[in-house]
Order: structure tokens, then C-alpha cells, then sequence
């Protein structure tokens, strides 16, 4: 893809994307539906203003936190790649496997069970082009998988107790919510609703920032 | 502590500030989301062991001003460095059953005095509610 601007047409699939997030394919409706609008809590954002958008971003992002932002090394070439799965599987596991180390002496048990657990999850609902998860302990023995697009957040939380849950909020409102035993398999149809709530958000991320890799590093 | 569970304060008025801190940790409390380059913060700001334990730690703005307290106050309190995040008691309340009450913090000296919390009706509320309300929370939360 070339030309920043070529980025912000959006194709049938985006469209659909976008509604799909905001009323679960029909199972609720939500006004953001109605209007198809852009996937962000800063409506003047733009092209124009904002550097992400324009796909103008730096490698060495600032990251506020006085250290910069790497790109990920295994970074696939393509969004298509056929490996790109395990691409997503390796980058969560690396991830895990640092925050693990991070945790202190007490925590680490809790953290590795917690850890194989939120894996086993993720295996279940990455797909091909799935935009990689932000990963980190909760500070409190939990471990959790999160994605973000504007005011669209889809979370996966594995407790330190080892109970766990998912949930979808758009614009501050919870619009699906999941209790679930990690040690069984995640029910199918529970299964089935994060992987297309994870692929329309994948749509969208790619759609308006086909460069998102940059923001993801395993260290 | 008393038996009685108190978990919200009408004095309190719905357009008040309250700031959230949380400690400088990079990649847990906050990230960055790739489609609008926001930072934002994350589900471990707001656990759902912390507030079944108590509630959500917060600081009153109109408690700090009280006191001549300053955001600085919060940044360099505690072992390591913190971040303060804002919101209002409306976008608490706005979660039904959900409020803030004052509980001085003896520990946190002049400081400890503008410490209040977040809670739910219940002690140990359901997990969904909880996490509607950090919902509502970490959309409503601007960095200060």
C-alpha cells in the first residue's frame, strides 16, 4: 500500500468491520453502528495531523517513558504471510515468557500457570492476520492480553486466583462480557465471538495503520 | 473499620476531579494505541483484586486544594515514581451503584488527608460490574 491518503478509503470490508464491532453481528445495536464512524475517541485526528495515520511513523517511537519504541524483529513482510499465525503465537509466547521473568520470586508460579493458560486462549482465537495483543501482568499475579482501536477495547484477563474473563467495551460501554474456567476449552460460541471481534478489529488496525508492528516489541 | 460498608458520598460533588495515580511501570499501566498514537491506561490500573479488596485508590481535587496539595504531591509520593490520571466522580457514578467516599490514608501523611476511594455498592461485587466501571474509567481517564 502507498500514498497516505490511500489508507483511509474504506472498503466494504472495513465498513463492515467497523459495524460488526459495534453490534456483534446483529446479536445488539449500538449507535456508533448507524454512523460507520472512525475508529477513534480523538475526532481530530487526521491524515494531516496525525503521523500514525499518515504512516509516517518513526522506528525509534517515543514512547514517553524515555525509552523508544523497536520494531519487532520477526516483523512478517507481509500481513499475509502464511506463517503469520505462528508469527502471533511466537510473539505472544516471547512476550509471556518476559513478563514472567519481570514478576518477583512469589508471583513467578502464579505467572507461568496464568501465562499457558492466556497461550492456550490466544491459540484459540489468532488468526493469520491478527494484530498482536498488548501483553502484561496486572501487577497483582494476573496476566492479560488487550487490544485497542480508538474507543474499541477487546481484553482477556487471566486473574492470579487463575479465574479469567473476556470482555468487549466500546466507547466506555461493556458490549459483551465472558466468565470462563481457563483450564477447560473456551466454549465455541464464546470462541467464536472474540475471534470475529479480534479479526474486525485486525481490519481496522491494519486499515488505519498498516505499520501497527512498529508498536509492538517482545522485550 | 467498621462493619457498615460506605461506597458513596453525595456530599461529593459529581463534577469533582479525582486523580488516579500509577506507578511509572512502562508496558502495564498504559500503552500506546496504534490506530490514534493515544496513550491510554490498561486493566492493570484499575484490578479487580484491588477493589474487592477496598476499592480504587483516588485523591480529591477538591481535598488537595483544601490542603495546598499539587499534583507534584502525588508524582513523588510513594517508592517509586508515579503518573496521575484524571477523571470525575460523575464518570464513576455514572456505573449504577458505583460512587466515592473520603478515607484518609494515615500512612500518606498531608497527603494521605485528600485520599478517598472508588467502590462498588457490594464488598466483593460481581466481576462484571467491575469491569463496566473500569471501562467507563479508562475511557474517561486523561493524563495529567
Amino acid at each position: 500500500m502507498t500514498g497516505g491518503n490511500r489508507r483511509f478509503r474504506r472498503s466494504d470490508d472495513f465498513n463492515d468491520a467497523w459495524a460488526a464491532w459495534s453490534t456483534g453481528s446483529g446479536r445488539y445495536l449500538h449507535s456508533r453502528s448507524r454512523g460507520g464512524g472512525r475508529p477513534s475517541r480523538s475526532p481530530s485526528a487526521s491524515a494531516e495531523t496525525d503521523p500514525l495515520l499518515a504512516g509516517r511513523i518513526s522506528s525509534d517511537l517515543d514512547t514517553g517513558f524515555g525509552y523508544k519504541h523497536k520494531p519487532s524483529p520477526w516483523n512478517p513482510a507481509k500481513s499475509d504471510d502464511p506463517e503469520s499465525h505462528t508469527d502471533f503465537l511466537r510473539f505472544v509466547d516471547t512476550k509471556m515468557r518476559r513478563v514472567e521473568a519481570g514478576g518477583t520470586e512469589s508471583s513467578r508460579v502464579r505467572l507461568t500457570g496464568a501465562r499457558r493458560q492466556l497461550k492456550d486462549v490466544l491459540d484459540t482465537i489468532g488468526r493469520i492476520s491478527s494484530v498482536y495483543p498488548f501483553i502484561a501482568d496486572d501487577g497483582d499475579g494476573g496476566v492479560f492480553a488487550e487490544w485497542r482501536a480508538g474507543s474499541q477495547r477487546i481484553e482477556i484477563v487471566i486473574e492470579q486466583d487463575l479465574s479469567a474473563y473476556a470482555n468487549i467495551s466500546d466507547d466506555g460501554e461493556t458490549v459483551w462480557f465472558f466468565e470462563f474456567d481457563p483450564n477447560e476449552n473456551l466454549p465455541f460460541d464464546e470462541a467464536q465471538r472474540l475471534r470475529q471481534a479480534l479479526n474486525n478489529h485486525s481490519i481496522i488496525v491494519n486499515r488505519f495503520n498498516p505499520q501497527w508492528r512498529r508498536f509492538f516489541t517482545a522485550g | 473499620m467498621t462493619d457498615e460498608w460506605h461506597w458513596d458520598d453525595e456530599s461529593i460533588a459529581a463534577s469533582e476531579e479525582l486523580y488516579r495515580h500509577v506507578p511509572r511501570v512502562p508496558n502495564q499501566k498504559k500503552r500506546v494505541d496504534p490506530t490514534t498514537g493515544e496513550w491510554s491506561l490498561t486493566a492493570a490500573a484499575f484490578t479487580t483484586n484491588e477493589m474487592q479488596e477496598d476499592g480504587w485508590s483516588i485523591y480529591r481535587n477538591g481535598l488537595m486544594h483544601q490542603y495546598g496539595l499539587t499534583q507534584a504531591d502525588i508524582e513523588s509520593s510513594g517508592d517509586e515514581p508515579r503518573e496521575v490520571w484524571a477523571f470525575q466522580v460523575m464518570d464513576v457514578r455514572d456505573v449504577d451503584g458505583c460512587g466515592v467516599i473520603d478515607q484518609e490514608d494515615p500512612a500518606g501523611g498531608m497527603l494521605g488527608r485528600a485520599h478517598g476511594l472508588v467502590r462498588c455498592s457490594e464488598p466483593k461485587s460481581e466481576k462484571k460490574k467491575i469491569v463496566t466501571l473500569r471501562n467507563k474509567l479508562i475511557n474517561r481517564a486523561t493524563p495529567r
